[in-house]
């Protein structure tokens, strides 16, 4: 009798292990393809943030959009991360939020709790003869048109500079300040009357930190200090 | 010693014999043969039974983290995934541009399918009823929906793949604001939806600026209809669904306010203060600018107060004064949809109140009946509410007697909290007969009704007790007379009016309750009233409503004087029984 028993447990078995078998197999098939096509977050270090390049796809692009430079990244959030972002344009630094005569706009996220993976988003959309800058992340977003001045149609001339190319991950600590894209001029700003202008570049950045380090990151942005780390020390 | 070794110790050998004291061995070796034998055939089929369940629980472990994988990239890429051919299969895509938004979907070859583009009427409730179409074609597509705004004005277009196959466009002035609120029905992961049934893309609302300081937008309550961009996808030949003029809870509204879609409606509050009054809530558009937060926006309130014959007051349903005693509360009012109690003798929440029988066969009205418990004196009043789409800023009265109720001699319609929204002016008739013109309304200062109280001094006067003027009768007479193009009837109206052009300007006293604060548009009352009755000659005069109103210094409640002085805090419209002719109230804007 516990012969029959064992063996009709072995071959229910064999049976399950088939089908499962499959399934998992076409699973991880899809799995792969999707990860070799759109790239898939790990996250070794659940306390850190962790930023990975997606892929831009073509076919994204609507009709009706003349040219698009897309850059999107998927970002993991660890817990009470509650991540912000601010975007600024106009002259800006190549090492800091500060903008000197230019505007910026921000976004803020849900308090989340749980870590949380959220996509971000800059795409330089040329639509109408226009070019139109729009950041998102999650579900918020925000766009304006781009100035002349920045010279979106000679994007090879700029200085590009996403924090990760697509299929890449780069980690951080939560206190940081994430630079996740920046474009800017290659040369430093001028006047009216062509006077240079010390370390500001004609461009857009769109930085994202942790709502913990807002009140420091607001007052490095307004210049009141050098660098960041001086207010969290 | 026997290969099989037994595991149900303990016991004897099998090879030691076993005989029992009255020598009876087969009893034992019959409950030997029932005992389980575990040798190496059954180790290898415990082993072989262990083995290949083993990469069941580890592919069950690994399908799921699997599976979420799969979905987080699947929200990045761009296929969508085709679960039932019958049916409808899409997905939003991932948009490169806030001004455009995409979606793949599958639709089935037998499909009669259209895509719709609306951009006005856009409500929460329905589909516009004015839109442009074109058929959707069956299998797998996309369509990007694109709203933007230039120089010449604003443009909505609907691409099917790469042709543009519908599109709206709007002058410049066509709406004054520069932020909008979306909502659609299509999920990111690829979902399945009824092609039998409506899918809307996208319903983006366009908000409005606040009419006084233009620094905030204002969002529309539901089931007002807005500009935008409205996106959707409908069975071909289905009737096209308009969203009713009025609004029950059962049309799926939240709350429990009832009236029109898009005007004044009445709510039914259970609320301690609330219980036995009429709660009012304005049209949006007569408090333009006003926070609206949540769904019990009611600043206006009407208590209804039957006049038994013989008595010398009228009751009150509601209670007067705050007590002690629980079990006061107030008078409960019952909805019903109609006037006859018997048929439907257990009181009814609102949300079950029956459209088909509240609106009935024209589209363009509905009743509703207000049915108040018995007063002390035996007085039950069934109170007609009367709702005309062609005038959604308005209600109508029409007071009837319940059967068995004592004899009524009047009911007094009495308006409550009236001091938020500032009125300080009746319009008043010159009375000058000769010509129409001469004859137009003037305004009156609430301060001439009183002539005995110096309103400069009440005006800055700190009050430490709440002030209630006396009532003041303002002559039948003495209010402009209108003509009704449908009866051609004569009516009198009592308009009130304020005098604050932008109360956001106001500076209010430091911690008066929110509640008493206004920032909306100004904006006015109306009574329409009936003047005869249905009765001529000496009758006319006994059966003719009077109107009186009153001032308040402070806020109702308060010891807070209202900003600029004191301003009408009630209106008291009295409709000696029987009623034939409804009176109608109204909150309008009066920019």
């Amino acid at each position: 009798m516990i012969r029959l028993v064992l063996a009709g447990c072995a071959l229910i078995g064999f049976g399950f292990t088939i089908h499962y078998n499959l399934q998992r197999f076409h699973l991880q098939r899809v799995h792969q393809e999707l990860n070799d096509r759109v790239g898939l977050l790990k996250i070794d270090d659940p306390k850190q943030v962790a930023v990975m390049g997606i892929p831009f796809l073509p076919e994204e692009i609507p009709p009706g959009v003349q040219k698009a430079h897309v850059w999107k990244f998927r970002v993991y959030c660890p817990s009470k991360f509650d991540g912000r972002s601010r975007t600024y344009r106009g002259l800006i630094r190549p090492d800091s939020p500060y903008s000197a005569g230019g505007s910026s706009g921000g976004l803020f996220g849900g308090g989340n709790q749980e870590p949380e993976e959220i996509t971000s988003m800059v795409s330089m959309v040329k639509s109408d003869g226009q070019w139109t800058i729009c950041y998102r992340q999650g579900g918020g977003s925000s766009s304006f048109s781009a100035s002349d001045e920045l010279g979106l149609d000679d994007i090879n001339e700029l200085l590009v500079e996403p924090i990760v190319e697509p299929g890449q991950t780069r980690v951080f600590n939560v206190n940081e300040a994430i630079c996740l894209f920046r474009i800017r001029h290659k040369e430093e700003a001028v006047d009216r009357s062509g006077k240079p202008q010390p370390g500001l570049y004609q461009g857009f950045a769109a930085y994202l930190f942790s709502q913990q380090i807002e009140q420091p990151f607001d007052d490095w942005a307004k210049g009141n200090i050098e660098t960041l780390e001086e207010a969290l020390r | 010693m026997n290969q099989a070794s037994q595991i149900n110790a303990p016991g004897p050998q099998d090879d030691q014999p076993i005989t029992d004291a009255d020598g009876s061995g087969a009893e034992t070796n019959r409950k030997q043969q029932t005992r389980l034998r575990f040798g190496l055939l059954e180790l290898l089929l415990l082993i072989a039974a262990v083995a290949s369940w083993l990469p069941v629980w580890i592919a069950r472990q690994e399908i799921p983290k699997l599976k979420a994988e799969i979905e987080t990239m699947r929200l990045s890429s761009l296929e969508l995934i085709v679960t039932d051919t019958a049916q409808l299969n899409a997905r939003i895509l991932p948009s490169i541009s806030s001004d455009v938004s995409s979606w793949k979907y599958f639709a089935p070859d037998d499909a009669a399918l259209d895509l719709r583009l609306a951009t006005q009427g856009i409500n929460s409730l329905e589909p516009p009823s004015e839109f442009e179409s074109c058929a959707l074609p069956t299998g797998e597509h996309t369509v990007h929906v694109e709203f933007k705004s230039d120089a010449k004005g604003y443009h909505a277009l609907v691409y099917l793949d790469d042709d543009l196959v519908l599109q709206q466009h709007h002058p410049k002035d066509w709406v004054k604001s520069g932020s909008s609120s979306s909502s659609g029905g299509v999920s990111a992961q690829s979902s399945v939806y009824p092609v039998g049934e409506t899918l809307t893309l996208v319903n983006r609302k366009i908000s409005q600026w606040h009419p006084l300081h233009g620094r905030n937008t204002l969002t529309m309550p539901v089931g007002y209809d807005g500009k935008g961009t409205c996106v959707w996808i409908a069975p071909r030949h289905d009737a096209v669904e308009v969203a009713s003029n009025f609004q029950l809870k059962t049309n799926g509204f939240a709350g429990s306010a009832f009236g029109h879609r898009q005007g004044m409606r009445v709510q039914h509050l259970q609320a301690k203060g609330r219980i036995g009054l009429l709660s009012i809530e304005p049209s949006w558009y007569a408090t333009l600018g006003e926070n609206r937060w949540g769904s019990n926006y009611t600043p206006v309130a009407i208590s209804v107060r039957p006049l038994v014959a013989g008595a010398a007051q009228p009751e009150v349903p509601e209670l007067q004064a705050p007590t002690d005693v629980p079990s006061e509360t107030g008078l409960t009012i019952t909805i019903r949809e109609t006037l006859d109690e018997s048929a439907d003798a257990k009181p009814r929440p609102p949300s079950s109140l029956s459209p088909v029988d509240a609106i009935g066969d024209d589209p363009m009205t509905m009743h509703l009946f207000a049915h108040y418990p018995a007063f002390a004196s035996g007085a039950k009043p069934i109170v007609e509410i009367l709702f005309d789409a062609k005038h959604p800023n308005r209600i109508g009265f029409l007071p009837h007697a319940a059967p068995g109720s004592a004899e009524m001699e009047a009911i007094e319609f009495v308006t409550q909290f009236d001091a938020k929204f500032l009125w300080r002016q009746v319009e008043l008739s010159s009375g000058d007969k000769e010509s129409a013109e001469a004859d137009a309304p003037h305004l009156v200062p609430l301060a001439n009704f009183y002539p005995e109280h110096d309103f400069r001094n009440l005006a800055t006067a700190e009050q430490t007790e709440p002030m209630e003027l006396p009532w003041q009768t303002v002559s039948l007479d003495e209010l402009p007379q209108v003509q009704s193009v449908q009866d051609e009837r004569n009516r009198r109206q009592l308009t009130l009016r304020t005098d604050v052009k932008d109360s956001t300007k106001l500076t209010f006293p430091l911690g008066l309750p929110q509640q008493w604060e206004y920032e909306g548009v100004p904006n006015l009352q109306r009574w329409v009233l009936p003047v005869s009755q249905g009765v001529t000659g000496d009758q006319q005069a006994a059966k003719r409503p009077t109107v009186e109103v009153r001032a308040v210094v402070n806020y109702p409640g308060t010891q807070f004087a209202t900003p600029g002085g004191p301003v009408i805090g009630n209106v008291r419209i009295t409709l000696p029984m029987p009623v034939t002719e409804p009176v109608w109230y109204e909150i309008i804007s009066d920019m």
